[in-house]
């Protein structure tokens, strides 16, 4: 899911979150595919921000792979080493 | 300096001329040991921007609440006074965070993140409390840099040249650490041990005796943030894992891979939320 603003929207991206007005009414419910016309519709109801579905660019994997073992520079015990074993898998699963 | 001259300067830090007009008020109303839930809730509606932050904060997905909660009653319901009192406290240092250390506020989101995932997983009776002393877990860092500006930014200058952790050389320069600051100064606004216990103690986890578990959770959701290198709060190296802790917690290399993964989508998206405005 990414936050994106109004002018930001594009017709089918897909809404991810549903959209509520200032009184707390849902105007229009998530996994709708965006048109046109509803989002000038949403942009004359001064809606500033919508999450729709996808991913946003990560940052090349090599630099947050030399960034992490920096930041693990002092650790040497198992269970930190464990922690830190468990967030490079994490990453490879985010950059597959 | 010694951990006396900084807890009588901290001691009436209400008094000092950098402290936000927001947290001025705030600590007025909470300090008051009998302070009612009505009072506070009255407080706070008639503060727009303040209703707004509340509001932003229980309605982000570091709660990940179903639904929407639209009112300040509604939210008191859900959190309780213990974790509202918290929460109003993390909502008004955001500017000094912002203004001062920024990176700290997205540290502390994410910690609050990691702190709900882990307590729902340990089956805690209320998640949110122990998210809402992990948000706060830091608010030490936030005392310090009102009350000594300029010693405290050199110190958090030189971690990076001195290759130590921030609490070693606060620990060195003022005789005590932020998470001591931070444990004084719950305790001076009338916070429950819950909150007061973990934020204390979160770097020496093992002195907790009441709050064991949640200081264990507090201490791990600070590490885990570190580690994934969300934000900035002063530290550039990750901490060791305490032994105690890490047994108390029990958990395998599947449990940490599944926590990273679950609170991946919430860190990005509270970074955004928290990020266009204010």
């Amino acid at each position: 899911m990414i936050k994106i603003s109004i002018d930001k929207a594009k017709p089918g991206m897909k809404l991810a979150q549903e959209i509520i007005n200032d009184t707390g009414m849902i105007i229009v419910p998530a996994g709708i595919e965006l048109t046109h016309s509803l989002i000038d519709k949403l942009a004359r109801m001064n809606i500033d921000f919508l999450y729709v579905e996808g991913k946003r660019q990560l940052p090349p994997k090599e630099e947050v792979l030399r960034e992490l073992e920096e930041r693990f520079k002092k650790i040497n015990d198992p269970q930190t080493l464990l922690i830190k074993q468990a967030l490079k898998e994490h990453f490879e699963e985010i950059y597959k | 300096m010694n951990a006396k001259v900084v807890l009588e300067k901290i001691e009436k830090i209400e008094n000092l001329p950098t402290i936000p007009s927001i947290l001025r008020k705030i600590l007025g109303i909470i300090e008051d040991p009998k302070v009612s839930l009505q009072k506070i809730s009255d407080f706070v509606a008639s503060d727009p921007t303040l209703t707004a932050r509340i509001l932003k904060m229980v309605n982000s997905p570091v709660y990940g609440f179903p639904g929407r909660i639209s009112s300040v009653n509604h939210a008191m319901l859900i959190l309780g006074l213990n974790a509202l009192k918290g929460l109003l406290i993390g909502v008004s240092v955001f500017e000094v965070m912002k203004k001062n250390m920024v990176g700290l506020w997205e540290h502390s989101l994410s910690s609050a993140i990691y702190a709900r995932i882990i307590a729902t997983r340990k089956n805690l009776s209320s998640p949110e409390e122990i998210s809402v002393a992990a948000l706060l877990h830091d608010i030490g860092k936030v005392i310090l840099l009102i009350a000594f500006k300029e010693d405290y930014e050199k110190i958090i200058q030189s971690v990076m040249a001195k290759e130590r952790f921030l609490h070693e050389l606060e620990n060195e320069y003022f005789g005590i650490t932020h998470a001591e600051v931070g444990g004084f100064v719950a305790k001076k606004w009338n916070f429950p041990l819950k909150l007061t216990e973990p934020i204390m103690n979160h770097h020496r986890p093992q002195l907790s005796k009441n709050f064991e578990l949640e200081t264990a959770i507090v201490h791990l959701s600070n590490i885990l943030t570190l580690s994934r290198g969300i934000g900035y709060s002063g530290d550039i190296f990750v901490n060791p894992v305490n032994v105690s802790v890490w047994n108390l917690l029990d958990f395998k290399y599947e449990d940490i891979k599944d926590i990273f993964r679950e609170a991946e989508d919430p860190i990005t998206s509270s970074k955004e939320i928290f990020a266009s405005d204010e």
